[in-house]
């Protein structure tokens, strides 16, 4: 049997070994014995309030608006927090700071992608950032373009990577002139480019495909392909692709799987859906034998809740707010963040709950609803990656919070971007949203 | 070309290693010996058995060769003016990072009670780069077990109570799930 290192080694020596695992391992050592426990907590190797615990608010991209918008509490951004420890400054604040056309394409644990003049991976939590070199040109022949989307799980690693997903250009005719239309999506191997932060390069990687592909390029065309999400939980990569499907990338094994219809949560995958004006679907993910397997876990129609509210009428009130950055961005009375000097990372969850809440009666089409009917629509803002809690927006008007054990509703506050007054109604809708969970890790450090 | 220096170190249990200077400084504590001028008779490591001094030197000795190969190289390079000669320098130069790399991830590859004795002779010795690399050999060890696993990997006797355990895995739950 071997001999305990924490026996043996010096604890400046442990101490180094430690030191060198993610907060994770970390963790764990801490369980392991009583030495190591006090090892890991007299050098404060573990910093749990670093990590990203809590939901800040989500992050908004409104169609035809020029800066991602934040739909937060009202405090939450206006602060900045500055740290000093002993590793040095580090500076840090728990909302978003926007800056003038930034674009955030992907949020992963607190890191995010933004497209501004070059792309960066700046991490809002530390003020790290990076730019990222220019990608490799896609090797699919075909009228194509790229979407991002960003793994990174700092409980694990420092280093994070960003994926290339090829997304056909909608046509409504699928006999063109591409060749590759009859190619089946995903292929198998299916080459995708990758940026690692590790190798500070691209590089392509294969995925071999298990079971069958979901189509033809051309069926990839008959469906818009902008507005799909990615999620990145326990070493695979989840992405909502064209027609509905979701490709699952391991990236401990290299394989690829196709299954249907997305969204992340503490417990594992959901993916829900809005139909009609304010139906609500969800599913959860089973993956607890071998295969993938959706299983329908929720239903709610939201039209007698909404109708007894009279919410068309009533007045928008709750504890959130639009921050409303591109109508303050372009105004000179900006906003200015204030600067404080030693606040402490706000450790306690963000999140609260008043007693606003209404329960979601049941409600059949048939039910006499006053003689009124609802004429506006819901949408899904995302998940609450802590709570069993999906975000709605009310008609670009106010978001909603729908718990999904009580079948509560909250009315969150005013989701309008003052931007939107006066335009047309079609051309006002939400392109993508990412619930915004704050990060003060810092940014991967180039390998020794 | 002149014969390089030599010095001779000393195991705790006697045995007596001739290695060149440059492999031996490569330990700042030897570094600083030699600076004070103790080396008459040999440099005494009270605290490093023959067999872990044997294996230190062999990581000294590969490193210190490298360097040295690296800088005649790059010396060459400046100093010759066809190209060349100077590329075909790069690439060897190049060969010696792959090759000083499968060399460390070989040294590494010895069994726990080795590693400790590395460990403490490369603290001792302070040859920070072998401490690096034998300190992510643990770490390497340790990542991805849960507790129970790196107790069995380490022989560590569990001391917590079942309550206490709880207790702590409590305070970071999240790690767990």
């Amino acid at each position: 049997m071997a001999r305990d290192p924490s026996a043996l080694l010096p604890e400046d020596v442990l101490a180094g070994v430690l030191r060198r695992l993610a907060p994770r391992g970390l963790a764990t050592s801490r369980c392991v014995c009583k030495a190591w426990h006090a090892l890991v907590d007299a050098h404060r190797l573990l910093r749990p309030e670093l990590l990203p615990r809590s939901l800040a608010g989500i992050l908004v991209n409104f169609h035809g608006l020029y800066v991602t918008e934040f739909f937060s509490r009202p405090s939450t951004d206006s602060y900045v927090f500055v740290k000093h420890d002993e590793d040095g400054a580090l500076a840090s604040h728990a909302g978003y700071h926007p800056s003038p056309s930034a674009v955030v394409r992907d949020h992963c644990n607190g890191l995010l992608l933004i497209d501004a003049d070059e792309r960066l991976v700046p991490n809002q939590g530390t003020g790290w950032c990076a730019h990222l070199p220019p990608s490799p040109p896609s090797r699919v022949d075909a009228d194509s373009f790229d979407v991002r989307h960003l793994v990174y799980d700092p409980t694990i690693s420092p280093h994070y990577e960003v994926f290339l997903f090829p997304r056909f250009r909608y046509k409504r005719e699928p006999e063109d002139f591409f060749p590759t239309k009859q190619s089946e999506w995903p292929p198998s191997p299916c080459v995708l480019r990758v940026f690692s932060s590790k190798t500070e390069r691209w590089e392509e990687r294969s995925f071999i495909r298990e079971g069958n592909a979901s189509g033809t390029i051309a069926d990839m065309r008959l469906d818009w392909p902008e507005d799909r999400n990615a999620v990145y939980w326990r070493e695979a990569l989840y992405a909502h692709c064209q027609t509905d499907f979701v490709m699952r990338i391991s990236l401990s094994n290299n394989k690829l799987q196709v299954d249907f219809i997305l969204e992340s949560q503490k417990k594992g995958i959901y993916f829900a859906l809005a139909r009609g004006r304010c139906e609500l679907k969800l599913w959860f993910l089973d993956e607890s034998c071998c295969q993938m397997e959706w299983v329908l876990k929720h239903e709610a129609d939201l039209t007698g809740w909404l109708l007894k509210r009279n919410i068309e009428r009533q007045e928008v009130r709750g504890p959130w707010t639009l921050h409303d950055i591109n109508y303050h961005s372009n105004r000179a009375s900006r906003r200015s963040y204030k600067k404080d000097d030693d606040i402490e990372v706000p450790v306690e969850e963000i999140f609260e709950w008043d007693s606003e809440e209404e329960e979601l009666e049941s409600y059949t089409k048939n039910e006499d609803a006053g003689q009124r009917c609802y004429y506006g629509y819901i949408n899904i803002l995302g998940f609450h990656p802590y709570k069993e809690i999906i975000f709605l927006g009310e008609r670009m008007r106010r978001g909603l919070a729908y718990h999904l054990n009580s079948t509560k509703v909250q009315d969150l506050g005013n989701l309008h971007p003052t931007r939107y007054d006066g335009g047309l109604i079609n051309e006002e809708f939400i392109e993508q949203c990412f619930p915004y969970t704050p990060s003060w890790i810092m940014g991967p450090t180039r390998e020794k | 070309m002149a014969s390089p220096a030599m010095v001779t170190l000393i195991s705790s249990d006697d045995a007596r290693f001739e290695v060149t200077e440059a492999a031996a400084t490569m330990s700042q504590t030897i570094r600083h010996m030699i600076e004070d001028g103790c080396t008459d008779g040999g440099i005494p490591l009270p605290n490093v058995p023959a067999r872990t001094l044997a294996k230190v030197l062999e990581y000294c000795n590969k490193h210190a060769a490298a360097t040295a190969a690296e800088s005649s190289a790059a010396g060459g390079a400046a100093a010759g003016s066809d190209s060349g000669s100077s590329s075909s320098a790069d690439s060897a130069g190049k060969d010696d990072g792959v090759d000083l790399a499968s060399f460390d991830k070989a040294f590494v590859e010895v069994d726990t009670d080795t590693l400790y004795d590395l460990l403490l002779a490369a603290n001792y010795l302070d040859v920070k780069t072998l401490l690096d690399l034998c300190c992510q050999k643990v770490a390497d060890m340790i990542r991805g077990k849960t507790p129970e696993q790196i107790r069995q990997t380490f022989g560590i006797k569990n001391d917590f109570s079942p309550e206490e355990e709880e207790k702590i895995r409590k305070e970071n739950q999240w790690a767990f799930e």
